[in-house]
């Protein structure tokens, strides 16, 4: 079985090209805001002084001239999970490495692809226009992911037989070790993955532990990490056609009541909520418009989603009658857990404790006593117990 | 939230339990109680003498007793023999 890497160089610009056709042909950096002024995430590819993680002061002494964008993680996550939806109908075992990585297995695909280049071209196809593509096909995830790094874009490289052959001239910069590692292997002379490989792996595990053998396996083009697929994500529609078009709001949450009733139907078997759900509504005059609705913990019930809606619905004025409108659940998830205490009984009698501290301070003294032996001894009844309060 | 203020607990805000309650008492020859409030004592059930704490300013010098009420209720009351005052109080 081969992996085929599938890089989408400077992802994060190619989003916000699409979003802003506007900065097509200038320079531009999309940082990820932080302390101080951010960090470079992404560039344009004729920045070529510039790394990603560099500080954005940095980038702007070199590249005055470049726009600065900052970065929208969350636009990026759902186009990049969009893309992933698309070269899951390739093959169904799809990993998301980051975004703009992903990996695919080829297994079983010889069938329907007997040669590599038809292949590629269904992942190409798979990609939406204005993000660039690099492949590259091995028999381990690092090698594959090498192989795209080094292809031009479009093409599709493959290791061959003797990935130890294609991969002996790569830097070892290269290698996803720490850069503690990768400066001793500088400071040894050792450049290229080619000379790594030559090491004998005893010599390399004396000099770098446990990093030395993986560095050995991976110079020689031997990657066994298993691919991972994503689950792929289940979307739910339902529509509704009214019978007779209109633009009182109380109607159309009935429409919607109605949807979110049959979408939660399939939901409740399986124990899942809904955490992400498009909303369309569609005028008489042809008109639609559209509203993604987030949930931060999955709405397991149709009453919790339909409350959003009903907020939604006061801000989002209709074109005119409406005559059909619909839903998407497009995120679909568990209810979170929590995690259990390992000491119930002392976290709960100091949240007690805590309580109670709370009411004394807002009722101006002790309101909770406990009956405390004094002297139990005592032949006088009054002097053997008191309360005292609760928190003392 | 409300912000603690800093203070230290004050001894004030322990209560005392078992405080006896003055109550009027018609007593007879002895002495013995006659009527408790009004209501007249069927039996006497017990009765008993603490004198405590001699040693100090306050002492205690109480005649206790156990009485049955005509409805059958049942009450500890004492008499201060320092002061002569009837009280009642749970034993």
């Amino acid at each position: 079985m081969k992996i085929l890497c599938i890089l989408l160089p400077h992802f994060a610009l190619a989003c916000e090209l699409q979003r802003r056709p506007g900065l097509e042909g200038r320079p531009a950096v999309v940082f990820t805001p932080g302390p101080g002024t951010g960090r470079v995430l992404d560039f344009s590819p004729e920045l070529h002084s510039l790394e990603p993680g560099m500080p954005l002061e940095q980038a702007i002494a070199l590249h005055g001239e470049a726009e600065t964008i900052s970065a929208d993680s969350p636009h990026y996550r759902e186009i990049f999970e969009q893309i992933l939806d698309s070269l899951q109908r390739v093959s169904p075992l799809v990993e998301g490495a980051g975004a703009g990585t992903a990996y695919m297995s080829t297994l079983g695909l010889e069938l329907l692809y007997p040669e590599t280049d038809r292949l590629a071209g269904a992942v190409r196809a798979a990609v939406p226009a204005g993000f660039e593509v690099k492949l590259g096909l091995a028999a381990g995830k690092f090698p594959a992911y090498l192989a795209a790094c080094h292809s031009r874009p479009g093409e599709c490289r493959s290791t061959g037989s003797h990935p130890g052959t294609f991969l002996e001239n790569i830097p070892c910069a290269e290698l996803p070790v720490s850069a503690r590692s990768r400066a001793k292997l500088a400071a040894f002379g050792i450049k290229t993955l080619g000379q790594a490989a030559a090491v004998p792996p005893a010599a390399m595990e004396a000099q770098f532990g446990p990093e030395g053998s993986l560095i050995c396996r991976l110079a020689a083009g031997i990657d066994e990490t298993p691919l991972l697929p994503r689950p792929p994500r289940e979307i739910i529609t339902r529509s509704l056609e009214l019978e007779s078009a209109t633009a009182l709001a109380g109607v159309l949450l009935t429409g919607f009541e109605r949807l979110l009733l049959a979408i939660f139907s399939l939901l409740a078997p399986k124990n899942m909520g809904l955490s992400r759900a498009d909303i369309w509504t569609r005028a008489l005059s042809g008109e639609c418009r559209e509203k993604s609705i987030f949930f931060k913990s999955p709405a397991m019930e149709a009453g919790t989603a339909l409350k959003r809606i009903s907020q939604l619905m006061e801000t989002w004025p209709q074109p005119g009658p409406v005559e059909l409108l619909g839903i998407r659940a497009t995120g679909l998830g568990r209810p979170g857990a929590r995690q259990k205490s390992l000491l119930p009984e002392v976290r709960s009698a100091d949240h007690l404790l805590g309580e109670i501290s709370q009411l004394e301070l807002k009722l101006g003294g002790p309101q909770l006593f406990k009956f405390k032996e004094v002297e139990p001894w005592s032949r006088i009844p009054e002097r053997r117990h008191v309360l005292t309060p609760l928190s003392r | 939230m409300v912000p603690h203020t800093g203070k230290a607990p004050c001894t004030d805000t322990v209560k005392p339990v078992n405080q006896p309650e003055p109550v009027a008492v018609n007593e007879g020859p002895g002495p013995v109680p006659l009527t408790l409030n009004r209501q007249p004592v069927e039996a006497i059930r017990d009765r008993w003498r603490i004198d405590d704490e001699w040693w100090r300013p306050d002492p205690v010098s109480r005649l206790y007793f156990a009485v049955a009420l005509a409805g059958g209720r049942c009450l500890v009351i004492y008499k201060d023999l320092l002061t002569s005052r009837w009280y009642r109080q749970p034993y």
